[in-house]
């Protein structure tokens, strides 16, 4: 059991690690417009950003993701995404599926068990 | 769209002790403690979300930079994501875990039956049927004169064509409903 990470800061730490990993790989994945945080990941965004001035140090952009590595034989996470609908839902998902369970692996060395969910569709979508 | 009345933002949020969060609040405001908070572990717990959300709050209210561009928008949108996160369907994407928000997925519906000239998309109501595959309900208004029969054929294979070629769903049955008539001025 990794009990470095199963408490406090440290666990935070690994938490955003894993999740900027995460979000680095959903993003990647040709059809998706953007991540989408609801208001509790905004209000986590914002929290973030006010510690970025204060402190002046960078804390990645992981809205839209949620890891969960409270249990030490696996990593869940919920990734939302905003999906163009210039492409098709359900091969832009799958990819999404694929490349977040790989950045998650390599990031935590457990398994992974990943939900995507698409909370919107870009009817007029421009990829940035 | 009709509501589930246990949707409505007025909803009061129950604890498992038969308080509501909303008590826990009123009771934080005024400052008093009373005999069940001072035991209640449900309630306890509820105080202390309550108690860090001020606190978060705070530090925002304190924060003196300026409020960033496009906040309102950035707002609305995390309200929205998570409003259409209500219900999902899932995606035939085995072993993937993928699902898609009811909501967004019967805009989609209803941008393409607008697509049709003298056909308007109303409500939308999409149930799974069985896996991969939709039953459809929708209410449109007509144009008069406008070919109805016709157009609404066209308005059915474009929702088909969307489910198929922008989702990756079949489209199992889809009813149409005409609740309005409209002529051209």
């Amino acid at each position: 059991m990794d009990a470095a990470v199963t408490t406090g800061p440290a666990r935070e730490v690994a938490q955003l690690e894993a999740a900027d990993a995460a979000a680095q790989a959903a993003r990647a994945v040709g059809g998706v417009v953007r991540l989408q945080p609801g208001i509790k990941g905004l209000l986590r965004q914002f929290g973030a950003q006010a510690w970025q001035r204060a402190t002046g140090r960078d804390v990645p952009d992981v809205a839209g993701v949620e890891v969960d590595l409270s249990s030490s034989d696996q990593v869940r996470a919920e990734v939302r995404i905003v999906v163009g609908v210039d492409h098709l839902a359900t091969e832009v998902g799958r990819k999404v599926h694929e490349a977040v369970v790989a950045a998650l692996e390599a990031a935590t060395g457990r398994p992974a068990a990943v939900q995507i969910r698409i909370v919107e569709f870009d009817l007029e979508p421009r990829y940035s | 769209m009709e509501m589930n009345p246990d949707d409505t933002v007025t909803a009061l949020h129950p604890l498992p002790c038969g308080r509501t969060v909303e008590d826990v609040w009123d009771e934080l405001e005024s400052g008093e403690l009373s005999a069940h908070r001072a035991d209640c572990p449900h309630c306890r717990t509820a105080q202390a979300g309550l108690e860090q959300l001020t606190e978060a709050t705070q530090l925002l209210i304190d924060d003196p930079v300026e409020v960033p561009s496009g906040l309102l928008d950035r707002i609305m949108t995390a309200v929205r994501a998570d409003l259409n996160l209500g219900r999902t369907i899932p995606l035939p994407t085995e072993p993937a875990e993928v699902e898609v928000s009811v909501h967004a997925l019967a805009a989609v519906l209803r941008y393409a039956v607008d697509g049709t000239t003298g056909v308007r998309a109303r409500q939308c109501r999409i149930e799974l049927s069985e896996p991969g595959s939709v039953k459809v309900w929708m209410s449109v208004a007509l144009e008069f004169g406008a070919g109805q029969v016709g157009a609404l054929d066209e308005a059915r294979q474009r929702v088909a064509l969307a489910l198929r070629g922008q989702i990756g769903l079949e489209l199992d049955t889809l009813d149409f409903e005409v609740v309005d008539v409209w002529t051209r001025p």
